[in-house]
């Protein structure tokens, strides 16, 4: 890779570069009023699931969520068997 | 799969002053959804800069999705140079981020932000309403799902007295 690469990334990512000191304490206004989309999904949202975990702990929630990604992660993986003949 | 304990191990031993965002904050918050990644937003300082650089070093921090051979490296000039870095690391994947959609910077979320104890660690996390405010700042379709469920679930936890 040449130099010039090397320098047009520096360039690019320079140009993302918030300078030092111009800590911005404020966020944008967002608009939080209800937005028809989200309202419809909002309907589907099972409420089972988060109350069960509002009864939780934060490292229980965060198991909970490893052990379903570790689940998802062997299914994933996983082979069909070859069925005996 | 990313492990996030080792993340959160490595930031938060090497003191970088971060706030946990994105889906794993989520999670944290009680939401049902599953991620793959850790988000974080991190203090823009000098000092907490080298702490990051130091801090993910071990891990082999490489730009995500780019083709291998690239000459990056992720220390303190790169940081100063750039501001938000999708990283793959030999932990998982890793959103370093210096300003989050919304005007998410460190210092403005600071004040929106709790502490909870995690893997024997004291984590920051954003606040769930300050989570929405950002989903919904980010605008992506994707996310309009996970914006739909935060605000149940903050429904719930107002009603349940909160936590």
């Amino acid at each position: 890779m040449g130099e010039s690469t090397v320098w047009t990334m520096r360039r690019t990512m320079g140009s993302y570069t918030r300078p030092m000191g111009s800590h911005d304490a404020t966020m944008l206004p967002v608009s939080l009023d209800p937005d028809p989309t989200i309202e419809a999904y909002k309907k589907d949202v099972d409420r089972t699931l988060l109350r069960e975990n509002l009864r939780l702990t934060t490292s229980e929630r965060v198991n909970k969520m490893i052990a379903a990604l570790r689940f998802a992660d062997a299914v994933r993986r996983s082979r069909p068997v070859a069925r005996p003949k | 799969m990313t492990d996030f304990e080792h993340l959160l191990d490595a930031l938060t031993n090497s003191r970088v002053e971060f706030i946990v965002i994105g889906g794993f904050a989520a999670t944290a918050h009680g939401s049902a959804h599953v991620t793959v990644d850790l988000d974080i937003v991190y203090r823009r300082t000098p000092q907490n800069i080298a702490h990051l650089a130091r801090a993910l070093q071990p891990l082999n921090p490489y730009l995500r999705g780019a083709p291998p051979g690239l000459p990056f490296t992720f220390d303190v000039e790169t940081i100063m140079r750039g501001l938000n870095f999708t990283l793959a690391t030999t932990a998982g994947d890793l959103d370093v981020l210096g300003e989050a959609t919304g005007g998410g910077t460190y210092e403005a979320l600071l004040a929106h932000s709790e502490t909870r104890e995690l893997f024997q660690l004291e984590c920051r996390f954003v606040d769930l309403p300050t989570l929405i405010h950002l989903k919904r700042a980010a605008g992506r379709p994707k996310d309009l799902e996970r914006i739909a469920e935060l605000e149940a679930l903050w429904h719930e936890r107002r009603e349940a007295g909160g936590e």
